[in-house]
């Protein structure tokens, strides 16, 4: 009997070092409605390969078994879906790697409503873009009636804005759709104060939040904050480094130790 | 896998529309300071310092000198070549090494003189020589003792006599890299802290030195500072996404104000870390598509290529810059990129994981399009031609492989390919039947991937379908198909008209190319009087438009032709728009274009009798015009001869009661036998001449 159950142990041992070592790796993942307040999405059909299809249930909630796939490889989607609705964030999916701890997130939103969205936002753009170019050219009709411009640069100007403005409707496009895959749920207080302010038409609103948050020159300020700590750091190490160097020469077993743990210290702590 | 996440789509970022390009040079300027070693920060004045791609500099008597670097990246390693003055040595060589080139930080250079380096060194030598001699001698007698009083065996005090031997020549060996890490010392950048140990390791009293060190837990001080690093860095990176809608919306907003900012702020995020190769292609799509900064744009994206690690990122690192260089225009450099990046390419097509990949196909062909706009601006369109052929197969497979994800960047390649074929075969004069239906298939299979393109797309796909279409009106044309020509601009109308009401600006032009298309066929099939109103529909529907020049420059010049052969109630006004216009815009004006519309203009008039007020005047501009411009001499024929004799002939024998003035006379017809003066290739000049003469008499 004892041999038995000992030759039972050694097989099922031996299966899962097999399983482990062909990586069964287990995806957890979840469907979300887009601006929603993080409402969870069931019956949402997830096909990936590598995996057998999962569906999301009641809390949104879905897993991914992949059985010969690793921790850190890529995701091919099959297909993402549910009648009626269409996914928003594809980019994020497109480039999303297994990992056991990481929550593979779907977001999808009522079929048409991205349609709509980007079509809002385009009318938005385009009447802006023209009324500024509008003003564009009064502004160098007055500039050539008060002889601030001669003829030829005139016509040079009104070229250049006519191709500025051919370039920003070409762009529009592709802003309207990175805007209308935005998931509102996900963004801080600042960014949905401006995607507010945008849907509601005031462009120039939506650009203020940021500016009166001072986002960029607070993000500049730390820029040059980290510069200094860097350099602060380089010093620091530079001493240690005369430290160690005084620490291998005295070369007791004390100081070999503190030396190697100084060592150590300069290894890990971030280099640049 | 992390590299997946930095692919960028090429073909949606650098496709510039535009040629122009800005010339700022990327000078950085690196100051440094030359000092003497340990002498209260002297400085040191002619001192010659030599730097990879800089001009060599001088210290002056501050011990100050500028390197400057014509072509700097950001982040990029300073390689000295070279530090000299007579009678003085280079003290700080290692900490150099890793010095990257700056605008704000002063380079250190400290040097001493020649000689005292190796007297400081022999010195710390000698120091940590009787130091290491006096503690191995005192470790001996410690182990001798204690086997004196049997606190060891024979065994033991052999085995920690060899290991203090061991460690003894141990520690002599590293003594000559110590000491001379020690004379390297330049005490006037070292704090009190270092000085005084160092005084003390002078006297040999190098456990109380290190006491010192111990005492200020310098290990504790750069574990503090790394935290705060660690989350000053990720704070940093918490505020990028909002960052980045912030400069979403100010480039969706419009206007240099907001352009400028979304500029600054792409810079910042690049700035905040020179190693991301992500952010440097940020930045450097913004410079390349809405500054419009091509210089710029191309150094952020050799700094990311520096850090980008993936092959096929890489690639597309090459072709974008080739690309850019293209435009800048820097031919050699272009084709240095592009030369690379085909390496790269056929070096992974031999991966099957690459070779079956959709994207690894749809990239290639955003690669050829490059190298076919490289050879098209060459003027090499052979060279154009064939890589665009060898891309057909990549973009088969691409778009076969997932045809919805790659629909768009495969109608975007047979659109370029069709513009491509077309004006090889117009080049090397192959019209041939079945050269035509080359570009028609190209056209069929535009047309059916249209259909498959994202609806997030469907602006951009009806440009490019109708620019097709455009083309393809064109091409026919040019093959003498006036029916089919005239189809495909119906094709391209109705898709323009579908989308007009959206997006006016971008469909505009392709209607007037269209419609100009049309009128052409007509004037071709001699339909005059439907050409001119076709025509005429055509100027009015872009003479506000911006930037349509050529086109109505081209409608006008045809309109011109077909109002010769009109009655004289439209022939009149239509020459008369035509003229103002092209005289009001000489800058786009085609010189022989321009000769169409004064001719019909002059011939209108003098046949018709109306009108003749400014005839003289315009008559006199023309032939100045012709004589200025006809550089080659072989604009005018047999036919222009005669006519430009039945036009004096109208205005001063039939019609001559409107000319008074004499002298006016005199210069047009004088101007008029200079010019058939020199075209001495038309037969009869002199008869011509004398007949022109003539008309000098009253009649």
């Amino acid at each position: 009997m004892g041999r038995k159950i000992a030759h039972i142990l050694a097989i099922c041992t031996t299966i899962s070092v097999i399983a482990t070592a062909n990586g069964e790796v287990r995806q957890h993942g979840i469907a979300l409605l887009q601006n929603s307040g993080r409402q969870p999405l069931p019956q949402v059909t997830v096909m990936v390969s590598g995996a057998a299809p999962a569906t999301s249930d009641s809390h949104g909630q879905f897993s991914l078994h992949f059985a010969t796939c690793n921790e850190g490889d890529a995701v091919r989607t099959v297909e993402i879906g549910k009648t009626g609705y269409e996914l928003v964030n594809t980019r994020e999916v497109e480039l999303w790697n297994i990992s056991e701890t990481d929550t593979f997130t779907v977001v999808l939103c009522p079929r048409g409503s991205l349609n709509e969205s980007r079509r809002r936002y385009y009318k938005l753009g385009e009447d802006r873009y023209r009324s500024l170019y509008q003003q564009k050219l009064e502004e160098l009709d007055r500039a050539l009636a008060d002889r601030q411009i001669i003829e030829q640069q005139y016509r040079e100007k009104i070229i250049e804005a006519g191709e500025q403005l051919q370039r920003a409707l070409n762009r529009l496009e592709e802003f309207c759709d990175r805007f209308a895959r935005i998931n509102r749920d996900m963004l801080s207080e600042l960014d949905r104060r401006a995607l507010a302010l945008l849907d509601a038409g005031d462009i120039d609103g939506a650009i203020n939040v940021y500016e009166e948050a001072h986002i960029l020159e607070t993000f500049n300020e730390k820029r040059q904050l980290l510069d200094s700590i860097a350099t602060q750091k380089s010093h620091v190490a530079d001493k240690i480094r005369e430290e160690i160097r005084l620490l291998e020469q005295s070369n007791s077993p004390q100081s070999i130790a503190r030396r190697d743990s100084l060592l150590h210290l300069l290894e890990t702590t971030t280099s640049h | 896998m992390e590299q997946r996440k930095y692919r960028i789509a090429i073909a949606a970022v650098f496709l510039p529309i535009l040629l122009i390009s800005s010339l700022l040079q990327a000078q950085v300027r690196q100051r440094g300071e030359v000092v003497l070693q340990n002498s209260g920060r002297q400085p040191l004045a002619g001192v010659q310092v030599r730097a990879m791609g800089a001009i060599p500099a001088t210290s002056d008597a501050a011990g100050h000198f500028d390197l400057h670097f014509s072509k700097s990246r950001p982040g990029q390693l300073l390689l000295l070549d070279e530090v000299y003055k007579d009678g003085y040595e280079l003290v700080n060589e290692k900490a150099l090494e890793q010095w990257t080139v700056s605008q704000s930080s002063k380079l250190p250079i400290v040097m001493c003189r020649k000689g005292a380096l190796a007297a400081a060194q022999e010195k710390y030598y000698e120091i940590g020589r009787s130091h290491n001699m006096e503690r191995y001698a005192d470790a001996c007698r410690q182990l001798d003792e204690q086997l004196a009083q049997n606190l060891l065996t024979e065994q033991q005090y052999n085995a920690r006599l060899d290991k203090l031997s061991a460690d003894y020549v141990k520690a002599m060996e590293r003594l000559e890299a110590y000491a001379y890490a020690l004379a390297c010392y330049n005490r006037d950048d070292l704090d009190q802290m270092s000085i005084d140990a160092l005084t003390l390791v002078e006297q040999g009293r190098l456990d109380e030195a290190l006491e010192k060190y111990r005492d200020t837990q310098l290990g504790k001080l750069l574990q503090g500072l790394d935290f705060r690093h660690e989350r000053e860095r990720r704070e940093m990176e918490a505020m990028i996404p909002s960052l980045r809608l912030n400069a979403d919306l100010c480039c969706f907003a419009g206007g240099e104000e907001n352009l400028q900012r979304a500029g600054e702020i792409y810079r910042s995020i690049a700035l905040s870390d020179t190693t991301n190769a992500s952010y440097a292609i940020d930045y450097a799509s913004f410079l390349t598509e809405i500054a419009i900064n091509l210089n710029e744009a191309q150094q952020w994206l050799s700094t990311a290529l520096r850090h980008s690690t993936d092959s096929l990122q890489r690639a597309e690192l090459y072709t974008g810059l080739g690309l850019l260089c293209t435009y800048i225009p820097d031919a050699d450099a272009a084709l240095r990129h592009l030369q690379k990046a085909v390496t790269i390419y056929e070096a992974l097509i031999r991966q099957k994981k690459y070779s079956e990949d959709a994207y690894f196909n749809m990239s290639y062909t955003t690669y050829a399009i490059a190298e076919s706009r490289y050879w098209l601006l060459m003027g090499k369109i052979a060279n154009a031609a064939n890589i665009m052929t060898k891309g057909v197969d990549y973009a088969n497979k691409g778009f076969g492989l997932q045809p919805d994800k790659y629909a768009y960047p495969y109608l975007v390649f047979v659109s370029e390919s069709i513009g491509a074929f077309h004006e090889f075969f117009i080049e090397y004069k192959l019209k041939t039947a079945e050269n035509l239906q080359i570009l028609k298939s190209l056209a069929n299979a535009a047309a059916v991937v249209a259909q498959c393109t994202d609806k997030k797309q469907r602006i951009k796909t009806a440009q490019w379908l109708a620019g097709c279409y455009s083309t393809m009106s064109v091409a026919s044309s040019n093959w003498m198909q006036a029916y089919e020509s005239d189809l495909y601009a119906d094709s391209c109308l109705m898709i323009v008209d579908k989308y007009m009401e959206l997006n006016p600006v971008l469909f505009i032009k392709l209607k007037g190319e269209c419609l100009l298309a049309k009128g052409q066929n007509l004037i071709l099939s001699k339909d005059y009087p439907k050409a001119a109103q076709v025509l005429v529909e055509t100027y009015d529907i872009l003479k506000d438009a911006p930037y349509a020049t050529k086109c109505i420059m081209n409608t006008l010049n045809l309109l011109s032709i077909a109002s010769i052969s009109l009655p004289e109630e439209k022939a009149l006004p239509y020459s008369r728009i035509a003229l103002e216009y092209m005289r009001s815009h000489p800058l786009s004006v085609d010189a022989r274009k321009m000769l169409d519309v004064y001719w019909a203009y002059l011939f209108t008039r003098t046949m018709s009798g109306k009108e003749l007020t400014d005839c003289e005047n315009m008559m006199l501009e023309m032939l100045d015009f012709i004589k200025k411009n006809d550089t080659s001499r072989n604009w005018l024929r047999d036919s222009h001869i005669k006519q430009l004799q039945y036009m004096l002939v109208g205005m001063y024998h039939l019609h001559g009661k409107h000319f008074t003035d004499r002298e006016k006379k005199r210069q047009v017809l004088a101007a008029a036998i200079d010019i058939v003066g020199l075209y001495p290739q038309i037969s009869d000049m002199e008869q011509n001449q004398l007949v022109i003469a003539a008309l000098w008499e009253e009649k």
